[in-house]
C-alpha cells in the first residue's frame, strides 16, 4: 500500500454519488427511496471532519458508503484512490479506513479485552508476534492496558468505546470513521473520547471523519459538513457554521457559549463572531 | 451484577489441571470415557477411581463442588440401578414377595451406577477447569480435521464464542424488560401455566427484535473490520502445547496401558 501520500492529495473522493434503496411504502409496493443525492466531498489527509445533520440525513449510511458496506447506486467514492466497488481491494480499503459505530456493545466480538483489539489483526493475518506487539502498544496508548484479560463486559461505557477505538487503531489505519460514538457516553467519559480522538488527529495524522449531534463537538473539526435529507446543505469551518444561521434552520443548536454570546448581542452587547469555545466567551466578557 | 455471571461451571482457582491445554482436556475426557466402556471388573474400576481421584485432586477444585454436579442425573442413576437390580435373571440372591434380586442383577447395577458416576465427574472436571473461551479454542483446533468433509468448524467456533459474548448481554435486557413488566403489574410468578406463558410473550418479542438488530449491527461491525471467513485467520494467543501437556499425555497413556493389561486378566 503507498502509504507515502502528500498531504496536498485527497484521500477520500466521493464524485457525484446517489445512494437509493428499494423499500416497501404503505401499501406494499415497491417504492424507491433516496437516501443520499449528488454528494460531493473531498477530504484531505490529516484533515478532523465533522458530519453533522437532523436524525435520518443519511450520516450513517454515508459512513458505510466510504468502507463499500453500502455500495453507490450512481457516482464513485474513492478512498485512497481506491474505488468502494473495486472488490479485489476491498480489503485494502477497509484496513486504512476504520468506522468506530454508536453502541460499543454491538460491535465488541471477542469476550477478552486484547483478543477483541487482535480481532481486525487476525483477520488480515498479521503474524502472532507482530500481533503482540501492536496489541500491547494500543492497549497501553489508549489507557486499558491492565484490562487486556478482562471481559468487555465488566468495562465502563466510555471503556467499551474506547476499546471499539482501539480495535479501529491498531490496524494502523489513515482515515477513522465515528458514528456519533458519544451518544452513549456521560460528560466526562464523552470529554475523554473527544480528546483522545483529537489527540490521534495531531500525534498520529490519523484523519478524522467525526459524526455527532453535539456541537460541542464539532468546534474541533477543520471543516463541517452539514447534511440534510440526504443532501450536503453546507461545508465550511466550524467559525462560518456557527455565525450562519443555516444550523437552526436545519434543526439543531448552537453550542452553549455561542448561545449566550448571540443572547446577549441581542441585549445590545457587542461580543465579537471568533467567540466559539467557553474560555473566548470569559475573556471576550 | 448480572454481567458477572459465569456461563457454564468454571471454577475460577489456579491449578496443575486449569493450566493444561484445552486440547489435551477434551483428549484426555475422551480417552477415558472410551476407556471406562471397556472395564469388566471391578479392579478396572477402582483404578478408573483412582485415576479420577488423582485428578481431582490436581484441580484444586473442592470435592464438594465437584459432586454437585452428580445432582443432576440422581433420577437416571436411580432408574438404570432400579431396572438393573431386579430386572436382570439369574442366581437368586434375595426375594420377598415378587421382589427378587440376583446377584448378576447386583453385579450389573453396580458397575453400572459407578460407570455412571465416574463419567459425570470426570467430564465435568473438564468444564469446571477450563473456561467456555478455552473450551470453544480446543474444539476449534481439535475438530480441525472434520473441515476436510466441508463441515465449518472454525465458523462454528467463532459462532459459539460470540454467543458466549452476547448470552450475558441479552439476560441483562431480558432481566430491564421483566423488571419494566413487574412494575407495570405483570405477574411472572403466576401459578396458572397459561398466564404465565402469555406473561412472558411480551418479553420474548422485543428481545428477539433486539437480538436480530445487534446481530445486524455486529455483522456490519466485523465486515467493516475485514473479517471474511474463519479460515485465513492468524491468531494473537495460538495454542501450543507446554511441557506439562506432554507430562499429561504420557500419564494418561500410562493410565490406558494399566487399564488394557487389567481389562485382558
Ligand atoms: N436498511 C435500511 N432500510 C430502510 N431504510 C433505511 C435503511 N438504511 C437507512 N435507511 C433510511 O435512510 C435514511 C438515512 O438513515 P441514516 O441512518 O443514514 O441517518 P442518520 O443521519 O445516521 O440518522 P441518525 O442521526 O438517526 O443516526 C433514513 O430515512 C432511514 O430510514
Ligand atoms: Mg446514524
Amino acid at each position: 500500500m503507498d502509504n507515502s501520500l502528500n498531504s496536498q492529495e485527497n484521500i477520500i473522493e466521493i464524485n457525484n454519488l446517489n445512494f437509493s434503496i428499494n423499500i416497501f411504502d404503505d401499501d406494499e409496493n415497491i417504492k424507491n427511496e433516496i437516501i443520499l443525492k449528488d454528494i460531493n466531498l473531498s477530504v484531505k489527509k490529516g484533515e478532523f471532519l465533522c458530519l453533522i445533520g437532523r436524525n435520518g440525513s443519511g450520516k450513517s449510511t454515508l459512513a458505510k458508503i466510504l468502507n463499500g458496506i453500502n455500495l453507490p447506486t450512481s457516482g464513485t467514492v474513492k478512498v485512497m484512490s481506491i474505488s468502494t466497488t473495486d472488490e479485489k481491494k476491498i480489503i485494502d480499503i477497509r484496513k486504512n479506513l476504520g468506522i468506530v459505530f454508536q453502541n460499543p456493545d454491538n460491535q465488541i466480538v471477542s469476550s477478552i479485552v486484547e483478543e477483541e483489539i487482535a480481532f481486525g489483526l487476525e483477520n488480515i493475518q498479521v503474524e502472532t508476534s507482530e500481533m503482540r506487539k501492536r496489541v500491547d502498544y494500543v492497549l497501553k496508548y489508549m489507557g486499558l492496558y491492565k484490562y487486556k484479560k478482562q471481559s468487555p463486559n465488566k468495562l465502563s461505557g466510555g471503556q467499551k468505546q474506547k476499546l471499539a477505538l482501539a480495535s479501529v487503531v491498531a490496524m494502523l489505519p489513515q482515515i477513522i470513521v465515528l458514528d456519533e460514538p458519544t451518544a452513549m457516553l456521560d460528560p466526562k467519559a464523552r470529554k475523554e473520547f473527544i480528546d483522545l480522538i483529537i489527540k490521534l488527529n495531531r500525534e498520529k495524522n490519523i484523519t478524522i471523519i467525526l459524526i455527532t449531534h453535539f456541537m460541542e463537538e464539532v468546534i474541533f473539526a477543520d471543516r463541517v459538513v452539514l447534511l440534510d435529507k440526504g443532501e450536503i446543505k453546507k461545508i465550511a469551518t466550524p467559525k462560518e457554521i456557527f455565525t450562519d444561521s443555516i444550523l437552526e434552520k436545519y434543526g439543531m443548536t448552537f453550542p452553549f457559549p455561542i448561545r449566550v454570546k448571540n443572547k446577549l448581542n441581542q441585549f445590545g452587547y457587542n461580543i465579537n463572531n471568533n467567540v466559539i469555545t467557553t474560555d473566548d466567551l470569559i475573556y471576550a466578557l | 451484577m448480572i454481567r458477572d455471571i459465569t456461563i457454564g461451571q468454571y471454577y475460577n482457582v489456579e491449578s496443575k489441571l486449569h493450566s493444561l491445554d484445552p486440547r489435551m482436556k477434551l483428549n484426555a475426557v475422551l480417552v477415558f470415557i472410551i476407556s471406562v466402556f471397556f472395564i469388566k471388573s471391578y479392579v478396572g474400576y477402582f483404578i478408573a477411581s483412582l485415576f479420577l481421584l488423582f485428578c481431582i485432586k490436581l484441580s484444586n477444585v473442592p470435592i464438594r463442588y465437584i459432586v454437585r454436579g452428580l445432582k443432576s442425573i440422581v433420577f437416571l442413576l436411580f432408574l438404570s440401578v432400579f431396572l438393573n437390580l431386579f430386572f436382570t435373571e439369574g442366581r437368586v440372591l434375595f426375594s420377598y414377595s415378587f421382589f427378587v434380586i440376583t446377584y448378576e442383577g447386583l453385579d450389573v447395577a453396580v458397575k453400572m451406577m459407578l460407570r455412571l458416576i465416574i463419567l459425570i465427574l470426570f467430564s465435568s472436571l473438564l468444564t469446571l477447569t477450563t473456561t467456555p473461551m478455552e473450551l470453544t479454542d480446543g474444539i476449534d483446533y481439535n475438530l480441525s480435521f472434520f473441515k476436510i468433509f466441508k463441515i465449518p468448524v472454525s465458523d462454528i467456533a467463532l459462532m459459539m464464542s460470540i454467543a458466549l459474548r452476547f448470552i450475558p448481554i441479552l439476560i441483562e435486557e431480558v432481566d430491564k424488560i421483566m423488571k419494566a413488566q413487574i412494575s407495570r403489574g405483570v405477574r411472572f410468578d403466576d401459578k396458572n401455566l397459561i398466564k404465565k406463558v402469555k406473561a412472558y410473550i411480551p418479553i420474548l418479542v422485543p428481545i428477539f427484535v433486539s437480538a436480530f438488530r445487534r446481530s445486524n449491527d455486529l455483522a456490519i461491525a466485523m465486515e467493516s473490520r475485514c473479517y471474511i471467513d474463519s479460515d485465513n485467520r492468524t491468531k494473537l494467543n495460538p495454542l501450543a502445547y507446554k511441557k506439562s501437556d506432554y507430562l499429561a499425555y504420557s500419564f494418561l497413556f500410562v493410565y490406558l496401558i494399566t487399564i488394557i493389561l487389567v481389562c485382558r486378566l
